[in-house]
């Protein structure tokens, strides 16, 4: 591939009380990858994402982030965390929340602070409900509202947290549409148990039950979905079994 | 009656003891409900009554020991939770446990007469002394000096402490300053109003004012003026009870039972209205 690292992980194990959670991580994603990391449930994803972000450390191994420790990377990563956990009835206005991407770097100036905000909500297109209570928001809305936060803290790296889950398809596509222009300009990695919606939007797909699998290409084989989900792969990509192999094996030929 | 309630010393030092209080507990409280650390207060109320009792036994003023313990436990509990990873609920409950059991021995130990137990676990507003009264002082100007500083910073904490993290900031410190202001508030209160009622003023009138705002600032302000409020009346209440119909209802009690009764009635409209 062509750039320089943004991420790399070289033989990350991560142990929750005695069970594997990651289990030699090796693999690299370079400047302007877009990237799905899938896999099932419990398989370790969100860990990575942690990792990745500083908020947890590996057992051994090691993890670099834009050339650096994931400690000195922050302030440099854009997070997103998963919508769904967030307490709706906390009173915060959207653009409060927005607001505090823009807490981190020392940026003095109000009005640029103020311009930073309004540009990220306008990108979202939630410039209309800023001064409503985040809770207020439909599930879609929260999402990019999130997203809105993570773009103001100017990251060189996007991170995601099931961006896409509990959304309905149709909203779903919209946040993979933002997505696909942002990774336009930076690199960004997610995090998603749903492979048929992510496989039609991002660049490369990685395969993670705790050990991972990952070609930077978007070929998914049989074999690295059944490794990854341990099971045959029609029980896996729910609703649509085979589609969303084959599409993938005519987009590479 | 009410002008003549206000001619006592005692019932305008409790006024201005109860309307100092809900500053410090609006602003404060704020937080505690927001974050949900309400069971931690309550563990640091209690575990400062062990300092009490080493007080008793030391001869120090034991404010100035329930201080020091109040902040320590503070920290041993986030430490605690953060380094060891241990379960924060289950932490509570034996500093809870631990810090009144020390009390207890401790005062068991000292020699000398039967010290105010009662006073220290329950309060009493109505015997305020006037000195106090500045040292509640003291902890509203704290409190607002420290809030007015780092609101935005304690706000980002509170409502995403991974984000906060992520893009930079001194989360830990952040939020063991927001510890201290909770201990500070707990331990000077509780001379004057009691455990419960501290406990009380942190958590009902922001409760009720969540239900009416949409951000954090605006919900300081109603807490603050919701607590006052609910002092203010119950303290008259009590007083209009005892010196007309002559029945002697404490009034800590009395003013905890009105502000339960203010946050049924305002979490029911709440509903109602959004439900419309």
């Amino acid at each position: 591939m062509s750039g320089p690292v943004v991420v790399s992980m070289d033989r990350v194990n991560f142990t929750y009380a005695g069970v594997d959670v990651l289990r030699d991580i090796s693999f690299e994603f370079y400047e302007g990858d877009f990237v799905g990391i899938i896999g099932p449930n419990a398989g370790g994803k969100t860990t990575l994402l942690k990792l990745m972000l500083g908020l947890l450390r590996p057992d051994s191994g090691s993890i670099r982030i834009l050339g650096v420790s994931p400690d000195e990377a922050r302030g440099s990563v854009g997070y997103v965390p998963q919508y769904a956990h967030f307490d709706r009835s906390f009173p915060i206005r959207v653009r409060t929340a927005v607001k505090m991407g823009t807490l981190g770097r020392g940026r003095t100036r109000d009005a640029e602070v103020d311009d930073a905000v309004a540009r990220a909500l306008e990108q979202v297109e939630l410039h209309g409900v800023a001064d409503r209570q985040m809770g207020s928001l439909s599930g879609g809305q929260l999402q990019r509202a999130l997203i809105a936060r993570a773009l103001v803290t100017e990251p060189k790296l996007l991170l995601l947290d099931e961006p896409t889950a509990s959304l309905d398809t149709k909203i779903g596509r919209s946040v993979y549409e933002l997505l696909e222009e942002l990774a336009e300009k930076i690199t960004v990695v997610l995090v998603s148990h749903d492979i048929g919606v992510i496989s039609r939007h991002v660049r490369t797909i990685a395969c993670l039950n705790v050990e991972m699998h990952y070609h930077q290409s978007k070929n998914l084989t049989p074999e690295m979905i059944e490794a990854a989900y341990g099971c045959p792969v029609d029980l896996v990509a729910h609703g649509h079994p085979h589609r969303v192999l084959e599409q993938h094996q005519w987009a590479d030929s | 009656m009410i002008a003549e309630a206000l001619s006592y010393p005692f019932f305008q030092r409790a006024l201005i003891a109860g309307l100092l209080a809900a500053v410090a507990c609006g602003i404060v409280g704020t937080f505690v409900v927001v974050r949900g650390i309400a069971s931690i207060s309550g563990g640091l109320a209690h575990a400062a009554f062990g300092c009490v009792g080493l007080g008793y036994l030391m001869g120090f003023d034991p404010i100035l020991g329930a201080l020091g313990f109040g902040l320590a436990s503070a920290f041993g509990v986030e430490v605690a939770e953060r380094r060891l990873k241990q379960g924060i609920d289950t932490l509570i409950a034996m500093v809870w446990a631990i810090g009144m059991a020390m009390g207890i021995v401790f005062i068991a130990l000292a020699p000398g007469s039967e010290p105010d137990l009662m006073g220290y676990l329950f309060g009493n507003i109505l015997f305020v002394p006037a000195r106090f009264l500045f040292f509640i002082a003291g902890l509203d100007l704290v409190i607002v000096g420290v809030v007015i500083l780092l609101f935005r910073r304690l706000e980002a904490v509170s409502f995403d402490e991974e984000f906060a993290w992520v893009i930079g900031m001194p989360v830990e410190a952040l939020s063991l300053l927001l510890l201290a202001l909770v201990a500070t508030t707990v331990v000077i209160l509780i001379r004057v109003v009691g455990v419960i009622l501290v406990l009380a003023l942190l958590t009902m009138p922001a409760a009720i004012a969540r239900h009416w705002t949409d951000s954090l600032a605006p919900m300081m302000v109603l807490a603050t003026i919701v607590g006052a409020v609910c002092i203010t009346v119950g303290l008259f209440f009590s007083w209009m009870l005892s010196s007309v119909f002559s029945l002697d209802v404490p009034t800590g009690p009395a003013i905890i039972l009105l502000a339960a009764f203010v946050y049924a009635t305002s979490a029911v409209l709440r509903r109602v209205l959004s439900a419309r």
